[in-house]
């Protein structure tokens, strides 16, 4: 698995996000206001199971099942409505989890991005790291993996004007 | 005078003009022979002979008529007065019985006329007809004269004389007439002759008994006169003519006796009468005996020349040509054909010895058997050789010689029998050159063949077939095979007694164990050998060792096998991205779900419920994870060959779940067009999974430099014309190129970095397994599609 925050991760805007030590509490309501964190898989299953994991973990969740889905919305809503993160499964049928990054820049919407894929293919992540996704993680996903991944996007984000 | 010798005699009954032919014939000879003097013996006694040719001529049924007639005759012509009736009816039945016995005796000896035709016939016609039965009929004539106080030497000896003289001229004129003999039709230069013959007769006769009648005996001199024309007759007329010539000069001389004016009293004309009688009898015995010795000789010759002319006659037209040969060799007479076909005239053939034509091989040993045919050892010989033709070539004749020896033994020349067997041995030569070329033809075919007679004994063998089946050291021509085989199928001998009956058999797929245990596969095939008629006069034997073939071919088909999985696992190498996709998508699940419930757990008993469902989805996504992991399984272990009826849809959707990650991965669309009812067929799951998931791959490889909204891939499945499976693979790509096109099933043929290039002639391999087709045609939209046919269950092998 490749870590976020290594030689090549790169927060948006070039902030380095440091990776949060092992052992952390996978709660994080502390965190004010509650976080947004938007899932798109095309697999339910998957879907459900982040859906259970994240609100576990504190966070306010909705999930998408295909990437058209999840633009339509993105666009029908007030920017203070949008979520703070997006979970995004690379491998999407019809528009790819990178066709959805770019789309979303070219609507101007800068949200931070953590995709996630089950298959590694040669060059594909420095691809999306080079597109502005905040990290790229490989399938099956550990928990705390995920978490810090998504709180430093949400931080990357905040720090950012 | 003609007689009743003119009836035919093929009638069973005498016709009306046969009975008045021999009455007139017998009343005329009745009246000259009673017109002489009654007080002596009559010289010609005609009655007799007329009856007796009557018999000679008719058929035996009809005898009585005659001697029935002859009685009447007699009774009406002699008055009453003259002879008592006792002594007519005596002398009747006395004369009936003469020629009953004379005709009986000759018919018995020779049933059938001519009865002087040779020396020896008319020695036995004069010793029966002419002296023994007349000279027994005087005995009777003396009992009857008995009466009359008759002396008896006179009156037998004028009795004999007066029939057996009658006899003796008149039968042979009378029975050697027949309606097909032509005396005078025959030119009129005959007819010429025969008068001046009559002419001569009477004037000489007139000459000799005129004044012989005077001076008889003493006038001889006269009497001579007419010989010359008698000897005419002899030497010119035959039995017929001398006959009719002695008869005119008989009556003419008896005439002239019996008018002699000394012969005044009964006694000098009695002795006159006798004189005149031996005087005839001489004469015309010794005339006829001359004559029959001349047409004996005559006839001779005629049939000897005849003969001649009918062996000259076959010899010209035979294919058996006579030569004469001398003891040197050299041709004393040679026929025409022979010189014609050895290319010579004749006489230059007749300058040549036949040995100097016979090659000198052929020549030892025909003298070889010349030596033994001087010697005497051997009567004759027989040889098949060569003579030389005028331009050098041979030519084969068939040759049988003997050797012609003079009276004393020694050997003149030889006589040679020839067939020209030219065409015989170039036929004989043609056929045992075709014989040879066809033996040889069959000893070295790298079939097995072989030949067997009538009894099952190998007439010929092929050296494949001996390499193949022969028992060590042991002949194999000659032997039944049931001896000189190391071995052969068990259906074999019944095999060979069907065939015999006119029955082929046939094995496609059989066995047989040598002597040392060895099992040998084989196919067969027993047909008679049959003759253009008859029943087959024995068998020929084809068979082929396939032991080795379906070794080779066992190890063929675990080698296609073996490579059909190294490309299978090759395929699935490919698609590693995509099925760890597959696999990571139920785990990521899995992984997220339990942790998720780790934290629920942790809140204390309100999460539980929360856990519940979470383990319900574990569990569905476990199961699905191990579903991939077993469909992968399946296509990497190489298993057996196992074909099953197989619902082609159902595999279909397999493979594309199976693909699927790939699928998404290369943001290729699928579009699923299933046929909705389609027949089972029948295969082997792996490899039609194999075939299909390579030919999706390939699909999805041909589409990879496509834009993502432009690779689609689309599968069709639907029921082909022949009521098999058609599937169809379409993708969306750039088509195959024009260069690889016609190559594109090659082995080892890629377009890929990775890869064996092995994929599509597997794919083939494998569909023409399974008796389908696989083929590559264009879209109408662009891009390839690759079609494969498979037959319906009953329709594969």
């Amino acid at each position: 698995m490749r870590r976020p925050g290594g030689p090549s991760g790169r927060a948006r805007a070039g902030t380095k996000v440091p990776y949060p030590p092992a052992g952390r509490s996978l709660n994080m309501s502390s965190m004010k206001p509650r976080i947004f964190v938007a899932v798109v898989d095309d697999e339910e299953s998957v879907c459900r199971a982040l859906l259970r994991l994240l609100r576990a973990a504190g966070l306010d969740v909705e999930t998408f099942s295909s990437s058209e889905a999840f633009l339509e919305s993105m666009r029908e809503r007030l920017p203070s409505r949008r979520p703070d993160c997006i979970v995004l499964d690379l491998h999407l049928p019809g528009l790819t989890g990178m066709d959805v990054q770019r789309q979303l820049k070219k609507d101007g919407m800068h949200l931070p991005i953590v995709m996630i894929t089950g298959n590694e293919e040669a060059g594909v992540q420095e691809r999306v790291l080079a597109e502005g996704a905040f990290a790229f993680l490989l399938k099956p996903l550990n928990a705390r993996t995920l978490l810090d991944a998504i709180d430093g996007a949400v931080r990357g984000s905040t720090v950012l004007p | 005078m003609t007689g009743p010798a003119r009836t035919p005699r093929d009638r069973p009954l005498p016709s009306a003009g046969r009975i008045a032919l021999f009455v007139s014939g017998y009343t005329a000879a009745y009246l000259y022979s009673n017109s002489f003097r009654l007080d002596v013996p009559v010289p010609f006694w005609c009655p007799d002979a007329v009856l007796l040719c009557a018999l000679l001529l008719s058929p035996r049924r009809t005898w009585w008529s005659y001697l029935l007639l002859a009685l009447p005759t007699r009774l009406i012509l002699t008055p009453r007065s003259t002879f008592p009736f006792g002594f007519q009816l005596a002398t009747y039945a006395n004369d009936c019985l003469q020629a009953l016995l004379a005709a009986a005796w000759l018919r018995r000896l020779k049933p059938k006329g001519p009865w002087l035709s040779s020396v020896k016939e008319l020695a036995t016609f004069g010793s029966i007809a002419v002296v023994t039965v007349p000279a027994l009929s005087a005995l009777g004539g003396v009992a009857i004269l008995q009466a009359y106080d008759a002396r008896f030497l006179p009156t037998w000896s004028g009795w004999f004389l007066g029939d057996s003289l009658a006899i003796l001229l008149l039968t042979p004129m009378i029975v050697s007439f027949s309606p097909s003999s032509t005396v005078f039709s025959r030119s009129w230069r005959r007819a010429i002759e025969a008068g001046l013959l009559v002419g001569g007769l009477v004037v000489s006769g007139i000459v000799a008994f005129r004044g012989g009648g005077k001076s008889f005996p003493d006038g001889a001199v006269l009497l001579c006169v007419p010989f010359p024309f008698l000897l005419w007759a002899a030497t010119r007329f035959g039995v017929r003519g001398t006959s009719a010539a002695l008869s005119l000069f008989a009556v003419s001389a008896v005439w002239a006796v019996s008018h002699s004016a000394r012969a005044v009293t009964a006694e000098a004309l009695r002795a006159n009468v006798l004189s005149l009688q031996l005087f005839l009898l001489v004469i015309a015995s010794s005339l006829l005996f001359l004559t029959v010795v001349l047409e004996e000789r005559r006839t001779i010759e005629e049939n000897l020349r005849s003969a001649q002319a009918r062996l000259a006659r076959a010899e010209a037209t035979s294919m058996v040509m006579v030569a004469h040969v001398g003891l040197d060799g050299r041709f004393w007479k040679a026929p025409r054909r022979l010189a014609q076909l050895l290319g010579y005239s004749r006489p230059e053939l007749l300058e040549h010895s036949c040995n100097d034509l016979t090659p000198p091989s052929d020549l030892e040993a025909e003298l070889r058997e010349i030596g033994r045919l001087l010697t005497g050892e051997i009567p004759s010989f027989q040889i098949e050789k060569r003579l030389v033709k005028s331009d050098g070539a041979p030519v084969w004749f068939y040759l049988s010689r003997s050797v012609i020896r003079d009276s004393d033994g020694r050997p003149v020349h030889f006589l040679d029998y020839l067939a020209e067997i030219d065409e015989r041995k170039r036929a004989e030569a043609a056929v045992a050159r075709s014989e040879k070329q066809l033996r040889l033809f069959a000893e070295h075919s790298p079939a097995a063949v072989a030949m067997l007679d009538g009894e099952l004994r190998f007439v010929m063998a092929s050296r494949r077939f001996r390499n193949d089946f022969q028992r060590d050291g042991s002949p194999i021509v000659g032997r039944r095979y049931d001896e000189a085989l190391a071995g052969f199928p068990r259906r074999w001998p019944d095999a060979l007694r069907r065939c015999l009956e006119g029955v082929l058999e046939a094995c496609d797929d059989d066995t047989f164990t040598r002597p040392d245990g060895t099992i040998e596969t084989l196919r067969w095939e027993i047909m008679p050998c049959a003759p253009s008629e008859g029943p087959p006069s024995g068998a020929f034997v084809f068979a082929e060792l396939t032991t080795e073939r379906k070794r080779g071919e066992r190890a063929l088909e675990e080698l296609r096998q073996e490579l059909a999985h190294v490309t299978r696992v090759s395929t699935l190498g490919e698609l590693s991205g995509a099925l760890a996709h597959e696999l990571n998508q139920p785990l990521a699940a899995i992984l997220a779900n339990a942790q998720a419930a780790q934290t629920y757990l942790s809140r204390g008993p309100s999460g539980v419920q929360e856990v519940a469902s979470i383990l319900e989805d574990i569990v569905s996504d476990d199961l699905r994870a191990s579903d991939v992991i077993r469909s992968l399984r399946k296509l990497l272990r190489n298993e057996q060959v196992e074909f099953r009826d197989v619902d082609f849809n159902g595999l279909v959707r397999e493979v594309l779940e199976l693909a699927q990650g790939d699928l998404i991965t290369r943001n290729v669309t699928v579009l699923r067009n299933l046929a909705s009812e389609l027949p089972p067929i029948r295969g082997d799951r792996v490899q039609l999974q194999q075939v299909l998931l390579n030919l999706i791959v390939n699909a999805c490889e041909a589409m990879a430099a496509s834009e993502n909204s432009d690779r689609r891939l689309r599968v069709v499945t639907s029921l082909d014309g022949d009521g098999g499976v058609h599937v169809a693979i379409q993708d969306s790509g750039p088509g195959v190129p024009e260069d690889i096109r016609n190559r594109i099933f090659d082995p080892f043929l890629t377009t890929k970095n990775l890869g064996l290039g092995l994929g599509l002639t597997i794919c083939r391999s494998l569909v023409m397994a399974h008796g389908g087709r696989l083929w590559l045609a264009d879209n109408e939209t662009g891009g390839a599609s690759f079609h494969v046919v498979l037959p319906r269950t009953e329709g594969r092998t």
